[in-house]
């Protein structure tokens, strides 16, 4: 029996058939209770649940009690169950493959004799954690709540903000063993079904055991996978979701993840915070400059520092040239390795901090931060300047909202330092051209990741490097395609 | 590559254009305009950019003549297959010395300014990289990079405000000295200014609003022909007639001769925001070869040629051992743009005569 483990057939008339095989397939699964039971009518029958995820009260009052007093339950008699039966959820499954799965998934299923069909009974109830504000993506005038893993409780989420019939979501089944849901949500009156089309293409053709994470997922669709730079901006905060969807974007849900991803994005949604909209439009302005010259200096201040040191020192100034050439006559190394010492140890200090408790982190800083730092310059490993430089760098990728920008811009920097060292400007300048062409190329989702720099948008500018006022964003930017380009009610 | 990734719209055409055509020759066109035709040379370039504008709109009637056509199919359709096929071997020889020698040029430029102890060669190989990853995605990203040279531009009319103040205008007196002697004698150095317009004939079937072709082609010479103009005003405003003849880098020592504020030597500053554009002189000519060579002889593989094409260029730019030698290349480049130039003149005044392929209803 089941010796194919072929499921997928239809229960049997035969009771202790059935039984078997469920029974069978299920065994040493000691999480899933078999509550064997004897009807009023005399006939004999099985509760299945798994214990932790049903509701063990609703399904006793609700679920057993009225089917235990039911006076007469066979195939005909099954079709006015719903009536009788006081629970929501209520279906009646034929195939032991789909029996099988609702058991699974937390619904309580019955079976008994004589019946060609099951009873099955959503009473899901199990732990999930509270909503709280995401760690990673703290805001101060934004909005503090999260997503959490349970997708149902995201969805409402979502749906509680956007009371909308528009607002749909399409389900996808992936993991050949952790049978999960991909829901991906749209607005349906703006979302372009084109790019729907695509994300239905590439998630239809994921073949894999499970996808633990939105990573696995991301890594798996992006358009470019080899590309550093994220091409779907993964988040946790609903309000970010939100304004996405009202773009025509979509967003992708992955069963059982707090982090949801949102498609298309361009290189510049990696820039934005909440905080960007939540603020006066000068402030915002103001505060969206300072990201954007903050990317620069954490992209290039140290390459041009090392150029200018090994090479073009007749641009320096000659007052800060006195002093640096003072400071850098107690260092025996070239400036490129003095660099990547000082670097490396506040990487080092960065990637030790983040998954050590809190009170450990604090003494972390004081080591790295004030004993090392000071101890190098003092030793003479590093020149004082040196230090300067590279720590406003680090600090000015902190500046970036998102992790995975982060990251990014981080290996970029590493790759014009070492240009630097070799050419000189040179060394920044072509690896500057070789990011912007490499922004160029990259595609999100099929549109273009660099605009409305390139293609050139100028409409979209105003809500990139600048924050123009509310009443001017009155235009869906163009990244999602949407179907209609104007926002509010009067514009249709 | 594959077609889609080719395609580019007719605005950046315009910014291709523009890049192509400023770029190595903005840096060395003043002082060589001086030699021939002393302060005069803006008035040169006003003229041959008219010209150019005329000749350019031959060049697009041309290809409106022919359904979707380039001038490689142009040249089969009217000089038969052997004559036509000679004829477009020409041209992406042409094309092919033109990518060389602008790469030579540039890395020649580098050479002299920042790295004087670095070979050409790998300097060379450093600079194309940004050049062989974008022609590795197509045409269409080349145009789309192109667009970059606006900032550029915009860079260098910021150095020209600055250095507003230095100016003396009276070098510029007595207006119209040399004559039409020195128009007809600064011929060479302004066709090569502004040479680079003919690659519309080769990119023309990419281009998807046809429509605006015109409008965006004629705009691209006029933005060059305007920002010559500004250049040799300030440039010979500044040194005079007689220390530009001098010179070989002109519009370099300019941007040295400024005193900035914090930033001494403003020219490496200067040179590190030029170098983009010089580049994309190299990579649009590196581009549109790699195109025509692709689409002469349908090649499959895109990865393996594209490198064997770098590789190719990359030696044969490093051939000329003097820059001596280097301005007899760019002699040979001008004459040959030019019978490219006439060449499509004559194709255009033969169209008339031999229908075959012609539009029906042109």
């Amino acid at each position: 029996m089941v010796e194919d483990k072929n499921l997928n057939i239809n229960l049997f008339n035969d009771y202790e058939k059935n039984f078997s095989i469920i029974d069978d397939t299920l065994k040493d699964c000691p999480d899933i209770i078999r509550r064997k039971v004897i009807l009023n009518s005399g006939k004999k029958g099985c509760f299945f649940f798994v214990q932790g995820l049903c509701d063990i009260d609703l399904f006793q009052r609700d679920f057993m009690t009225p089917l235990l007093n039911l006076k007469k339950l066979d195939n005909d008699e099954v079709k006015y169950l719903p009536n009788k039966i006081p629970v929501a959820g209520l279906t009646f499954p034929l195939v032991i493959d789909s029996l099988i799965q609702d058991i699974l998934a937390g619904n309580a299923v019955f079976i008994c004799d004589g019946l060609t069909c099951a009873i099955s009974c959503t009473l899901k109830k199990y732990e999930k954690r509270n909503i709280k504000e995401p760690e990673g993506e703290k805001s101060i005038r934004g909005d503090h709540d999260g997503f959490i893993e349970d997708m149902a409780t995201n969805i409402a989420t979502i749906r509680r903000k956007l009371k909308t019939p528009n607002l749909k979501f399409k389900d996808f089944n992936v993991g050949a063993i952790s049978h999960q849901i991909i829901s991906v949500a749209y607005l349906d009156n703006l979302a372009s079904p084109s790019l729907l089309q695509i994300i239905a293409d590439k998630i239809n053709q994921i073949d894999t055991d499970s996808l633990i994470a939105i990573g696995y997922l991301e890594q798996i669709i992006a358009d470019h996978p080899n590309s550093i730079f994220p091409q779907y901006l993964a988040t946790e905060r609903p309000d970010k979701v939100i304004a996405g969807l009202l773009e025509g974007k979509f967003v992708i849900m992955l069963q059982e993840t707090s982090f949801v991803m949102i498609a298309p994005v361009t290189y510049h949604a990696f820039t934005q915070a909440p905080e960007d909209y939540t603020t006066h439009w000068v402030g915002a302005t103001y505060l969206r400059l300072l990201r954007t010259i903050a990317t620069l200096i954490a992209l290039f201040l140290p390459g041009i520092y090392i150029a200018l040191l090994s090479y073009h020192y007749y641009m320096i100034p000659l007052p800060l040239l006195v002093s640096l050439a003072q400071s850098r006559t107690k260092v025996p190394f070239p400036p490129v390795i003095e660099a990547f010492l000082v670097e490396f140890m506040i990487e080092m200090v960065r990637e030790a901090s983040i998954r050590l408790p809190s009170f450990i982190t604090a003494s972390i800083s004081i080591v790295g931060g004030l004993v090392i730092g000071q101890t190098a310059i003092q030793a003479g490993v590093a020149s004082d300047l040196m230090v300067i430089i590279i720590a406003a760098s680090a600090i000015a990728g902190f500046t970036m909202p998102t992790y995975d920008l982060g990251i990014s811009i981080r290996l970029v920097k590493y790759v014009v330092m070492i240009c630097a060292s070799i050419f000189g400007i040179l060394g920044v300048v072509v690896p500057m051209v070789t990011l912007v062409a490499h922004l160029l190329v990259l595609e999100s989702l099929g549109e273009p990741y660099f605009q409305p720099i390139a293609p050139f948008k100028f409409g979209d500018l105003k809500d990139t490097y600048i924050r123009a006022p509310i009443r001017y964003l009155k235009k869906r930017p163009d990244i999602a395609k949407p179907k209609d380009q104007e926002r509010g009610k009067k514009n249709g | 590559m594959d077609s889609r990734q080719n395609q580019i719209t007719s605005s950046q055409l315009m910014g291709f254009i523009v890049s192509i055509q400023v770029g190595t020759g903005a840096l060395t066109m003043p002082a060589e305009l001086a030699r021939v035709c002393g302060h005069d040379g803006w008035i040169s370039i006003l003229i041959y950019g008219i010209a150019i504008t005329a000749l350019i709109s031959l060049i697009i009637s041309l290809m409106n003549r022919y359904n979707n056509k380039s001038i490689f199919e142009i040249t089969k359709l009217l000089y038969g297959k052997y004559m036509g096929n000679s004829l477009n071997l020409f041209i992406v020889l042409y094309l092919w010395y033109s990518t060389c020698i602008s790469l030579r040029s540039y890395t020649n430029t580098i050479h002299i300014h920042l790295l004087r102890s670095t070979p050409t060669l790998v300097l060379c190989i450093f600079t194309i990289i940004p050049t062989y990853y974008l022609v590795w995605y197509g045409l269409k990203y080349v145009a789309r990079f192109s667009l970059a040279i606006y900032l550029s531009l915009t860079f260098c009319c910021l150095l020209f405000f600055l250095v507003f103040k230095d100016l003396r205008f009276n070098f510029l007196m007595p207006i119209g000295q040399s004559g039409i002697e020195g128009i007809k004698s600064s011929f060479s150095p302004c066709i090569f200014a502004f040479l680079g317009f003919e690659v519309i004939s080769v990119i023309y079937p990419e281009i998807t609003n046809k429509k605006k072709a015109m409008k965006y082609a004629i705009g691209a010479n006029l933005i060059t022909t305007l920002f010559c103009i500004l250049l040799l005003l300030v440039v010979t405003s500044f040194f005079g007639e007689e220390m530009l003849k001098k010179s070989l880098y002109p519009t370099i020592t300019l941007a040295r001769a400024y005193r900035a504020p914090i930033i001494e030597r403003m020219d490496i500053l200067f040179i590190a925001m030029w170098l983009p554009v010089i580049a994309m002189t190299t990579r649009g000519y590196f581009c549109v070869t790699y195109y025509s060579i692709n689409k002469l002889l349908n090649l499959k593989k895109k990865g393996v040629y594209l490198l064997v094409f770098t590789t190719i260029t990359i030696l044969l730019s490093n051939l000329p051992k003097s820059i001596s030698r280097i301005s007899n290349y760019t002699n040979v480049m001008m004459i040959a743009g030019t019978s490219f130039l006439m060449l499509l003149v004559i194709s255009y005044l033969f169209s008339f005569v031999r229908r075959k392929g012609v539009k029906p209803h042109v």
